[in-house]
């Protein structure tokens, strides 16, 4: 038979069927390399099978817990930046805005003006501007 | 082929919490990817064992494991980092650990890289049959592929590793 390189593994692990065994013995028997082969994947085999097991963290399994990133906590945060986004349009209005995913976090539109005026006054890139700019 | 009988939502994650949790640390080398994958796989079997025929479970919930850490990783497209060491670390000062504990850290640490190392089709026969200690036909039924490629990405798998570890 040719070298039956796929098979070897299957013969470590005992998945081949009763015609597949005495041919594999029978080639390993005659053939250096395929024993060679067969020790050289028999000792990766041993070495990930003495990986030790670890154990989970204790909340898994608890059906209470959403994974941080998963697909339904992803949800809730589209949700929460379209809420976001939504609540920013009322201030184009003159309303009040939520500015943060903080329902607390709540500003005026006057508030926000006048720290917008200080900061183009104190930014040397653009000292012409010294004070709120005029509308067409 | 039997059918199984249906288990309870808290038998599964009773029973194979740890299973799914090392499955996914081997694939992704990262602990804390590897419990968010782990409890997002069990949430998602609660989901679907309502609708879910007797037949054989460890095939059904594999292939649930198996889609659901394809689905998550292709989301996150994190790099795997390379792992912790094996065990509790210490940061207490205290006397360090026999070399002969150290060695073993070592080859764990070596293993881990060179697992990740493997590409994915490879990297996921492996680990399901060395360390989940899955039959060859329950991972064709996770993986939805033939015997003979599951045997030729073992078989290839393990030869990969052994020259990435030589």
């Amino acid at each position: 038979m040719n070298h039956p390189a796929d098979l070897l593994s299957a013969y470590l692990d005992d998945e081949l069927t009763a015609v597949e065994i005495p041919e594999i013995e029978a080639h390993l028997s005659d053939c250096e390399e395929c024993t060679a082969e067969l020790e050289e994947v028999s000792a990766a085999r041993m070495v990930i099978r003495g990986l030790p097991l670890l154990d989970p963290p204790a909340w898994i399994g608890s059906s209470d817990v959403v994974p941080i990133g998963s697909a339904r906590s992803r949800r809730a945060q589209r949700f929460t930046r379209w809420a976001a986004a939504a609540a920013a349009s009322v201030v184009l209005l003159g309303g009040v805005v939520v500015v943060s995913d903080d329902p607390a976090a709540v500003v005026d539109i006057d508030t926000m003006s006048s720290q917008h005026v200080a900061r183009v006054v104190v930014d040397p890139g653009i000292s012409t501007i010294r004070g709120p700019v005029a509308g067409p | 082929m039997h059918d199984d009988p249906v288990p309870s939502w808290e038998e599964v994650a009773q029973r194979y919490g740890r299973q799914i949790y090392n499955f996914a640390y081997r694939l992704t080398g990262n602990p804390d990817d590897a419990a968010d994958l782990t409890q997002e796989v069990l949430l998602k079997v609660r989901r679907g064992l309502g609708s879910y025929t007797p037949g054989t479970f460890e095939g059904w919930l594999w292939r649930i494991t198996r889609n659901a850490f394809i689905d998550e990783t292709r989301r996150r497209k994190r790099r795997a980092t390379v792992p912790l060491p094996e065990g509790d670390r210490d940061d207490t000062g205290a006397a360090p650990p026999p070399e002969d504990v150290l060695a073993t850290v070592r080859l764990g640490e070596e293993v881990q890289a060179a697992l990740l190392d493997l590409p994915y089709e490879f990297r996921e026969a492996v680990v399901m049959c060395d360390v989940v200690g899955l039959s060859y036909e329950e991972i064709a039924e996770s993986v939805g592929a033939p015997i003979g490629t599951v045997r030729s990405r073992i078989h290839r798998g393990r030869k990969m590793l052994r020259e990435r570890l030589s």
